[in-house]
């Protein structure tokens, strides 16, 4: 009996003690960070790297042997880069895994991510009421607006991100271009806008009152007798943390005397509410609303009309039903319209937009979620500070081991690395299958992971032409801008495509009368380039690469074409609403002309450069050729609306069904000698070319069993479909040195410190060092390198009395930063704060920092 | 109903035999019909069932409704390319992809009407096209993203489910022959810990055999890179099989051989089995014919119904151990509300199950002289 007592009870204990395990912190998350990261702390990439100042290489391709991706469970991911298992997990972990990562003693990138924000339904007819007679307290702009007080933003990073986000005021991303752009401005309203509960409730209350409502005994708002109720519907999906935020405001609602109905549910059940219901309905008030992040854009001012006017694009009744101050609606239109001469006027504009958003408030913004790479400490990786590593273009160029050539990285991601098959034209959209993919791709064009501008990878230089009138500036010297009273487009210029008789349609057909564009750049490729540059498959690039790429941009989206997809006629129509032609100059070397009349006040961005680097990956005209076939046959297709309609399988370069058949129109191809579209590609290869170049792919088919081809630093070796693997080796003929891109190994941040007198006499001017040095290395930051520096004084309430600019001393980095005489005259006795913030030219994100003083009488 | 038990005419026994076999025919044929008829209606209602219950009745039109507009809407302004359109070309753009996009989906036609679609395709094993899904070599056929992960569903559910099975009766077996030992009580004692799902086992196991020793993998099917020859990729395979394989069975197998070990003991005890005992026939003898023998039709049913359960897969253990299996892409189909996806495991396993009961209740009466098909007393 004893026996079989002591057995139950040790049964019991094991059950027990796995129970009480699983609830406790696991292995890897021992030691909980003690320091939470200041919320104003800016993005970083904290690894050390090699310098730059390295002896050169004489490696080509990327500086790995191999690079090995394969699929894990993000939970566990940390965990196993400290076993070994794997060095990076690319794909991102969450800002509440940041003290785990640190725990374990790796080293991570930074990124922005999604944003979240409170929602109003801004419905309300004269009496702010809808449609049944219930007040809708959110309809008022002053109510909305009063919200950003009822929100500590500094505790919900704190508490659910821990102190992993950004606290976020404004639509515009917090510390990037535009935000960094009005940092004076930004930073001021932030200290306007801080958590003040009390100030909330002072403007609730004269609202309310305002509006009819009456308080209760019990402290809660009534309307026409009945309680004033709050619908507010919080997303529990995704990664929770707005089921968390989402009870937070509800709490600060009750705060402020609201009765508050807590509706909680996935984006399936909450989207018919708040997308899909009336607004008039009032089925819902507020929403917990996400949105993703666009990388880092260094234009952002469409972002006003985009997320707070009724003329949104969005299109969503809410958006409709918002009735939007005048002087806020003919601001952000202006903006959004590009209705400015100069970049001066754009900046006026942005800086009224902000305060009157704030003012608007449609959406209460809370955080900048942050996303966090993790990775051996040993190992350089390059991330785009806007989007995270799988979008940086530049990744696989510069990642290595420090002080290493060669060498092999296990990579791993998520399980959308194979989720939808791969093909360049319309294939896979996941940015971990694209990923891989640049890894082995080129471009004409290398985005700039830091600033968002771009520089020459395979292009050599560009001249650029815009319209004079419209504000377009040069950041980087690669690009020769001039300004002209009109371009004119040449006849010959191709501007659409027929695909009844396979020929472009040139400026003169299609323009009769004459056509001008906003903007021509010229981009001139190296005299080298066809010999240099070659695919994976052997084949050198050739012109006819390019204007495959050309056909293939107009066939694929027009009707009547062999190989139309209806789902990407509109994207042709958008497409051809601003551009305006191209023209191959020269194809020794090659010289390529683009007209349009789409311009970005950022001359780098202007440069078209027309490489074969297709919407979903880089290929060679013959695969293209090889895919038409089959998707003109409508035995594959392109697009994954396009096989629905065949009822045929979605192409894929890489496995499955697809290979076999692409496997007999190569075969068809080279029995053929096919040359694809040959009234225009006719002038740029022969029959015996294609052949060759039609053989050169089977080979590579025959030998790596895909048809995934490129020019890029590494070549895609082998992928194991079912177990969500794929392996890239290092591509010796890859034309570049693999050292050319490691000055953007790490991004060059900034760190501030501030000196100056802890006491400041009213009436006496004042002098502050602000010094700059890098975050990495601790030395100097170059002042040639700081666009400006300014500095705002706040007083005792947190509102701002002064704005200021830095003057350089001489010294790399060190500025003087004066507070005039008479600007401390103003000055009220008691605590101030002096705030300095330097905007960077290499890096979009600025460094901050703050000090304390006392203003004596 | 049964014609047995008529008299057969005097001086025509030949006849009579015919006729008993005729007529055991006629109600074997009789009752095969009729089960076939109840299976059938049996197997259509649950199917369509499920796509009720996968459709919310149709609500989901409504849910892919507004994230279509939502997707769609996004994709749109977050595109570079389009930044810089006017918002009527914008809204005109959005507006015709989310067409397309509804188009595509089957949204442009009544819910009503897709469903019997999806039924009729489902019975006549027309599998058809996913909504959404495509399988990990790029198909979008139900029928190929559902066997491409069979093999891998089929190592890890198979090899677990057929050990344990397996293993907890002879265990178990010999547990009822000497119940009471101190292994006897030791399994009793252990299974509550069947209560602890294998998943939970498994974020144990990998902590300590893939974190902290570091001689097993953290999951997955293969290695990366994988092995370039068949017998190291084979090798690398069972290396990842062993943790999840485990886990099911750690988390399983106390309570299925307590489970056993009390079965075989009540058939133990019966009278006919002491009477065989004290004849002094072999333990072995005992066992195969008078224990095993009357439990046959139990094992055989268990046993068959484990087989089919292997279709579904282990969810959350597969996800554990990123284990391409067929748990964790009926989850997704779930979560997408890929119709087709759903409907064409649930026909699957509703078939394999009609079949089997079917089989079974056959199966029966060969094992079980107290069974005889349609004489009403089975």
């Amino acid at each position: 009996m004893f026996k079989n007592r002591f057995m139950m009870v040790l049964g019991l204990l094991v059950v027990a003690s796995m129970l009480l395990s699983a609830c406790g912190p696991t292995a890897t998350a021992t030691e909980a960070a003690t320091e939470a990261p200041v919320a104003t702390d800016v993005p970083a990439t904290e690894a050390p790297t090699a310098a730059p100042t390295e002896p050169p290489t004489t490696r080509h391709g990327g500086w790995l042997d191999e690079i090995d991706y394969s699929i894990v469970d993000a939970q566990s991911a940390i965990t196993q880069i400290g076993a070994g298992a794997i060095d990076i997990f690319s794909y991102g972990v969450a800002a509440d895994k940041l003290a785990e990562i640190k725990a374990a003693n790796l080293c991570y990138t930074q990124s922005y991510g999604t944003y979240y924000d409170m929602l109003f339904n801004p419905y309300g007819n004269e009496n702010h009421e809808y449609a049944d007679g219930r007040l809708n307290p959110f309809s008022d702009r002053k109510i909305r607006e009063a919200m950003n007080w009822a929100i500590d933003r500094n505790y919900i990073n704190q508490e659910i991100y821990a102190g992993g986000a950004l606290p976020k005021y404004f639509a515009l991303t917090t510390q990037l271009v535009d935000y960094t752009d009005l940092v004076d401005v930004a930073r001021g309203l932030e200290a306007k806008y801080a958590y003040n509960l009390d100030k909330a409730k002072e403007v609730v209350d004269a609202q309310m009152t305002a509006l009819g409502a009456t308080k209760g005994a019990d402290g809660k708002w009534q309307y026409g007798g009945k309680p004033v109720n709050v619908i507010l519907l919080i997303r529990n999906d995704g990664d929770g943390t707005r089921l968390a935020q989402g009870n937070y405001f509800a709490t600060q609602l009750e705060a402020l005397g609201f009765t508050v109905e807590r509706k909680e549910g996935k984006s399936s059940e909450l989207s018919p509410l708040w997308i899909g219901s009336d607004p008039t309905e009032g089925q819902w008030d507020v929403y917990t609303a996400g949105w993703g992040s666009n990388g880092l854009n260094r234009d952002e001012r469409t972002i006003f009309r985009e997320m707070y006017l009724p003329n949104s694009p969005q299109g969503i009744p809410l958006f409709t039903e918002n009735v939007a101050d005048p002087a806020f609606q003919e601001v952000g239109d202006a903006l959004a319209d590009g209705n400015y001469t100069t970049l001066e006027e754009r900046h006026d504009l942005m800086v009224k937009a902000l305060p009157l958003s704030v003012e608007d408030s449609l959406q209460v913004w809370t955080v900048d979620l942050q996303t966090y790479a993790p990775f051996r400490c040993d190992l350089q990786v390059s991330s785009d500070v806007g989007a995270g590593v799988e979008t940086t273009f530049m990744s696989p160029y510069t990642m290595r081991y420090a002080d290493q050539e060669g060498g092999q990285v296990k990579v791993g991601t998520t399980a959308t690395l194979f989720t939808d098959p791969w093909n360049p034209v319309n294939g896979a959209n996941w940015v971990t299958s694209a990923y891989v993919q640049n890894a082995t791709s080129s471009r004409g064009l290398m985005p700039d992971p830091y600033t968002g501008l771009a520089w020459p990878l395979r292009a050599e230089k560009a001249d650029l032409v815009v319209q004079a009138g419209i504000p377009v500036q040069t950041n980087l010297d690669w690009v020769n801008l001039t300004f002209e009273d009109t371009i004119t487009v040449p006849g010959d210029a191709w501007v659409d495509w027929d695909p009844a008789t396979g020929k472009f349609i040139t400026a003169a057909e299609k323009f009769p009368d004459g056509a001008t564009a906003k903007s021509k750049s010229v981009v001139y490729y190296p005299a080298d380039l066809f010999e240099n540059v070659k695919w994976h498959d052997g084949n050198n690039l050739s012109p006819a690469d390019f204007v495959m790429y050309m056909i293939e941009t107009f066939d694929y989206s027009k009707e009547g074409s062999a190989i139309f997809d209806e789902d990407t006629a509109g994207n042709l129509e958008a497409f051809l609403s601003h551009f305006k032609g191209v023209q191959i100059l020269s194809t020794d070397p090659l010289t390529i002309a683009t007209y349009d009349d789409n311009v970005y006040s950022d001359a780098e961005l202007n440069i078209t450069s027309w490489w074969p680097q297709y919407g979903y990956g880089e290929a060679p005209w013959q695969s293209i050729a090889v895919g038409n076939m089959a998707v003109a046959a409508k035995e594959l297709a392109w697009g994954t609306g396009q096989a629905d309609r065949f009822e045929k399988e979605w192409m894929s370069f890489i496995g499955g069904p697809s290979l076999e058949v692409l496997a007999k129109y190569l075969d068809q191809a080279i029995t053929d000698k096919t040359i694809p579209y040959p009234e225009v590609m006719g002038a740029y290869v022969t029959a015996d070319e294609a052949a060759a170049r039609y053989t050169a792919l089977k080979d590579w088919y025959t030998a790596r069993g895909h048809f995934w081809d490129g020019t890029g630093p590494y070549y895609l070796e082998s992928v194991d479909l079912n177990a969500g693997s794929a392996v890239v080796k290092n591509n010796p003929d890859f034309p570049d040195l693999s050292d050319r891109w490691s000055k953007f190994g790490q991004a060059p941040l900034a760190e501030a410190a501030l000196d100056g007198p802890a006491q400041l006499k009213i009436g006496e001017a004042a002098d502050f060092t602000a010094t700059f040095t890098y975050k990495a290395s601790g030395d100097a930051y170059p002042t040639a390198d700081i666009k400006a520096v300014k500095f705002l004084l706040y007083d005792e309430t947190g509102a701002t009395v002064y704005v200021g600019a830095g003057v350089a001393t001489g010294d790399d980095g060190v500025y003087t930063l004066t507070v005039p005489a008479d600007v401390s005259a103003k000055l009220v006795a008691g605590s101030g704060r002096i705030e300095v913030a330097a905007v960077l030219v290499p890096v979009a994100i600025p460094a901050f920092t703050s000090l304390d003083y006392v203003v004596l009488p | 109903m049964s014609t047995e038990t008529l008299p057969a005419p005097a001086g025509s026994m030949p006849a009579a035999k015919k006729s008993i076999a005729n007529s055991a025919f006629a109600r074997m044929a009789k009752y095969t019909a009729v089960r076939v008829l109840t299976m059938a209606v049996t197997v259509t209602i649950g199917v369509y069932l499920t796509i009720l219950i996968a459709n919310m009745g149709g609500y989901v039109d409504t849910i892919m409704r507004n994230e279509i507009r939502d997707g769609t809407t996004q994709a749109i302004l977050a595109n570079p390319n389009f930044r810089n359109l006017t918002p009527e070309a914008k809204q005109e753009l959005i507006q015709k992809k989310i067409a397309a996009e509804e188009a595509r989906l089957g949204l442009d036609q009544p819910f009503a009407i897709r469903s019997m679609r999806y039924l009729v395709n489902g019975l006549t094993l027309n599998l058809g096209r996913a909504l959404h899904m495509t399988s990990d070599h790029g198909s979008k056929e139900v029928r190929l993203i559902l066997l491409e992960r069979l093999p891998a569903t089929l190592l890890m559910t198979g090899t677990s489910s057929l050990i344990l099975f397996f293993g907890s009766i002879v265990i178990a077996l010999s547990l009822s022959r000497n119940y009471g030992n101190w292994i006897d009580k030791v399994v009793i004692a252990l299974s509550p810990t069947s209560s602890v799902p294998p998943w939970f086992y498994g974020i144990f196991f990998i902590l300590i055999f893939a974190a902290i020793l570091k001689v097993l993998p953290f999951g997955g099917l293969v290695d990366s890179p994988p092995p370039t020859n068949s017998f190291d990729y084979g090798l690398s395979v069972l290396k990842h099989l062993i943790l999840p394989v485990v886990s099911v069975i750690i988390s399983s197998v106390f309570l299925s051989i307590y489970n056993w070990r009390t079965f075989f003991l009540i058939f133990s005890s019966e009278d006919y089995v002491e009477v065989a005992k004290a004849k002094g026939l072999p333990p072995r003898d005992v066992e195969r014919r008078y224990i095993l023998r009357p439990t046959l039709p139990t094992i055989i049913t268990n046993f068959a119904l484990l087989v089919i359960t292997l279709w579904t897969g282990f969810t959350i253990t597969e996800t554990v151990f990123v284990w391409p299996g067929l748990g964790i892409t009926l989850f997704r189909a779930i979560g997408a509300y890929d119709t087709p996806v759903i409907v064409g495991s649930t026909i699957i396993y509703a078939y394999l199950l009609a079949i089997t009961v079917f089989l079974l209740d056959i199966f029966y009466a060969l094992v079980d002289p107290r069974v005889k098909i349609g004489s009403g007393s089975s």
